[in-house]
């Protein structure tokens, strides 16, 4: 029976796994870039595929005259060109036809949502020296935390010896993340639910405002069976909250829209058709997609690889002109707001695989200026939502995993030019205030987070009081993944 | 009136043509994905894929089986360019990164997390093996169809599932430990 159980965890992980990795969508095309290149397609040739297609069969055809040499020298390089060749056209492929997949029994709709989220404020177990620690300028950092026994909460972490505190404990939720601080340190937003198993099959995740002194807990929305919040942020001044409302999350045509509300419960609609905001929608997608200004007053959003700016009094929105809403620009990864609100730096991504550059945006004008471009390239980049730009906009921290080893790089945003971290850091990763270090998750279930400076040093910045697994890192707003069962 | 008749006709069959791909895009770019381990490759694949099933689709007789049909030839799709980037080829045109390297200080850096552990043990499968994984464990199929599908026999299918999955799990486990 232990094996059986261990096995069926084991599956009900892999799913786990599975799911998000399948959703994973840096430089998949979109719908529309899909339609649009289909129908070019097949009413024509074949011979215009995409252009990583056309690099790659016009580096073939390089290989291939290089072997055309190589054997007439008598090399013996045949066999591997061969191998090499990409097919120049599609294997005719018309299947005698399968059977229907059998359903992936997921579980059902309505039990998913059926256990509600119960976050339960931790006051009584603060200690009272934790009062003293008055906001985020102290340095703290936000994380959720699940123990092998599986109770959850939200907990603090000074940095300094007075350890780590619970604001926050979850009853019933296998999944949560810490979505980003108020400004003055007092909430904290945290997104908690189900996500489901197998595919096809709902999330049913919320969003909760959490009180950093542990005194209260206000949940924000209410998932549904075919309904979820998702990809939220929260605004400077602790209260509002932008965020995904999204339809039918996993099944047909996603639908979604996008939400403020805040803690006095009123909501509006800031937009009824955003742009891609079903493929930003699941419960598990850096809250950076949303970025508020450090005023409030504006929210940048990234879609497609574009980024949208929205303004909060009336609503209106508009595009960063260059970036990916056209075919082969550019595409946004990452953005945020310098200190003072009046420039965007975006980190850009070149349409194929190549050198990162950083952009610095003026939001009123659209005008963009390139800052640098970086040494380091875009390939192997798995970890997109690690990418994070420190506080005061002089670093941005990447991630790239070319094989095992998982490479950190900081570059700096002036020069471009990258250091070289430690291996295999996690991508929960979060900046300290004053952009002097960040912290990561530690790499095991002991629980440990782990400072970084920008020298490539580290140290133990503390612990979880009982073994458990480090969900997400937050500090001042990230992101972050949390993988049940591990 | 031709030439109005003849755009109407045009516009309609891209109509047609927009509901198939939106129809069907998530769910194939998804499996694509998980077999190609990247964007790209994995946009080009159900491109292809999609371009063939709708050259094709009146030899379709069963609408039923529309599903596994197209996930069979994208599958096929993104298993070759799989392969295909796996080649020397590849490693030749990866650029390398001009950046100073700064040496670890704290051995628990050098810890691998769970999650890390899998994306990168998933990624050292080969594409047949992740096909496999994607079509019965996240796709749903059973073996039978999955050997249908990828065009292999059920033994092999089942050896290929059983390989990954032990694979994947020693990997969980070593780091765990």
């Amino acid at each position: 029976m232990t094996t059986d159980r261990n096995g069926d965890r084991f599956d009900g992980d892999l799913r786990r796994f599975l799911d998000v990795a399948a959703r994973e969508s840096r430089g998949t095309p979109s719908l529309i870039e899909m339609t649009a290149r289909v129908a070019e397609h097949v009413g024509g040739t074949m011979q215009n595929r995409s252009f990583r297609s056309s690099s790659l069969a016009l580096a073939a055809l390089v290989i291939l005259l290089v072997a055309l040499i190589a054997v007439v020298l008598g090399g013996g390089l045949r066999r591997t060109v061969i191998v090499a060749l990409p097919s120049p056209s599609p294997s005719p492929a018309i299947a005698k036809a399968t059977q229907p997949p059998t359903s992936p029994s997921p579980s059902p709709v309505e039990d998913v949502c059926s256990a509600p989220v119960v976050m339960t404020p931790a006051f009584d177990v603060l200690l009272t020296e934790n009062r003293d620690v008055v906001g985020p300028a102290n340095g703290r950092v936000a994380f959720a935390a699940i123990a092998p026994n599986g109770t959850a909460g939200i907990w603090l972490e000074t940095g300094g010896s007075k350890g780590v505190r619970v604001a926050a404990t979850i009853a019933t939720a296998p999944y949560a993340a810490v979505l980003g601080w108020s400004n003055d340190g007092s909430a904290i937003l945290v997104v908690a639910g189900f996500i489901a198993d197998q595919n096809p099959g709902p999330d049913c995740t919320d969003l909760f405002l959490v009180q950093a002194d542990g005194s209260s807990v206000r949940k924000l929305t209410t998932s549904q069976p075919d309904h979820a919040a998702a990809g939220g942020a929260l605004a400077p001044d602790g209260r509002t909250v932008a965020y995904y409302s999204v339809d039918h999350p996993y099944k047909g045509p996603r639908t979604s829209q996008l939400w403020l509300t805040d803690a006095s419960g009123s909501s509006r609609v800031l937009d009824a058709t955003p742009r891609c905001g079903a493929d930003l929608a699941f419960g598990n997608q850096p809250s950076e997609r949303i970025v508020w200004a450090p005023d409030g007053r504006r929210l940048a959003v990234i879609c497609e690889g574009g980024i949208t700016l929205y303004t909060i009094a009336d609503g209106s929105s508009t595009s960063v002109p260059g970036l990916r809403y056209s075919a082969q620009s550019p595409e946004a990864a990452n953005c945020s707001w310098t200190a003072d609100g009046s420039q965007l730096l975006v980190e850009a991504d070149p349409f194929v695989e190549g050198p990162i550059s950083l952009l610095a945006i003026d939001p009123d004008t659209g005008e963009t200026q390139v800052e640098s471009v970086s040494s380091v390239s875009t390939r192997n980049q798995n970890f997109p939502a690690a990418d994070v730009f420190s506080p005061d906009g002089k670093w941005l921290l990447v991630q790239r995993s070319p094989g095992a080893a998982v490479e950190t790089y900081l570059i700096d945003v002036g020069t471009g030019a990258a250091r070289r971290l430690a291996d295999n850091i996690s991508p929960d990763t979060a900046w300290l205030p004053d952009s002097s270090a960040f912290v990561s998750a530690g790499g095991d279930t002991k629980g440990d987070i782990i400072r970084i400076g920008l020298d490539g040093r580290s140290a133990l910045f503390g612990s979880l009081p009982t073994p458990g697994s480090l969900g997400v890192g937050a500090y001042p707003v990230t992101f972050g993944w949390y993988f049940p069962g591990t | 009136m031709g030439v109005e008749r003849d755009r109407t006709i045009a516009m309609s069959g891209e109509a047609d043509l927009a509901a198939f791909v939106a129809e069907h895009y998530d769910r194939l770019v998804r499996l694509a994905q998980l077999v190609c381990r990247d964007g790209a490759d994995a946009g080009d694949a159900v491109q292809l894929g999609l371009e063939q099933a709708w050259r094709h689709r009146s030899t379709l007789r069963d609408e039923s089986r529309l599903r596994p049909w197209l996930d069979r030839i994208v599958v096929r799709q993104a298993i070759r360019i799989a392969r295909s980037r796996q080649s020397w080829l590849r490693r030749v045109f990866t650029p390398q990164a001009g950046v100073l390297w700064i040496e670890p200080a704290d051995p628990r850096t050098q810890e691998i997390p769970a999650w890390h552990a899998l994306v990168a043990a998933f990624q050292e499968l080969s594409a047949e093996q992740r096909a496999v994984i994607a079509l019965h464990l996240y796709m749903g199929y059973s073996v039978i169809e999955t050997a249908e599908l990828v065009g292999a026999g059920v033994e092999t299918v089942r050896s290929r599932l059983r390989l990954a999955k032990d694979r994947l799990r020693q990997q969980l486990e070593e780091r765990s430990e």
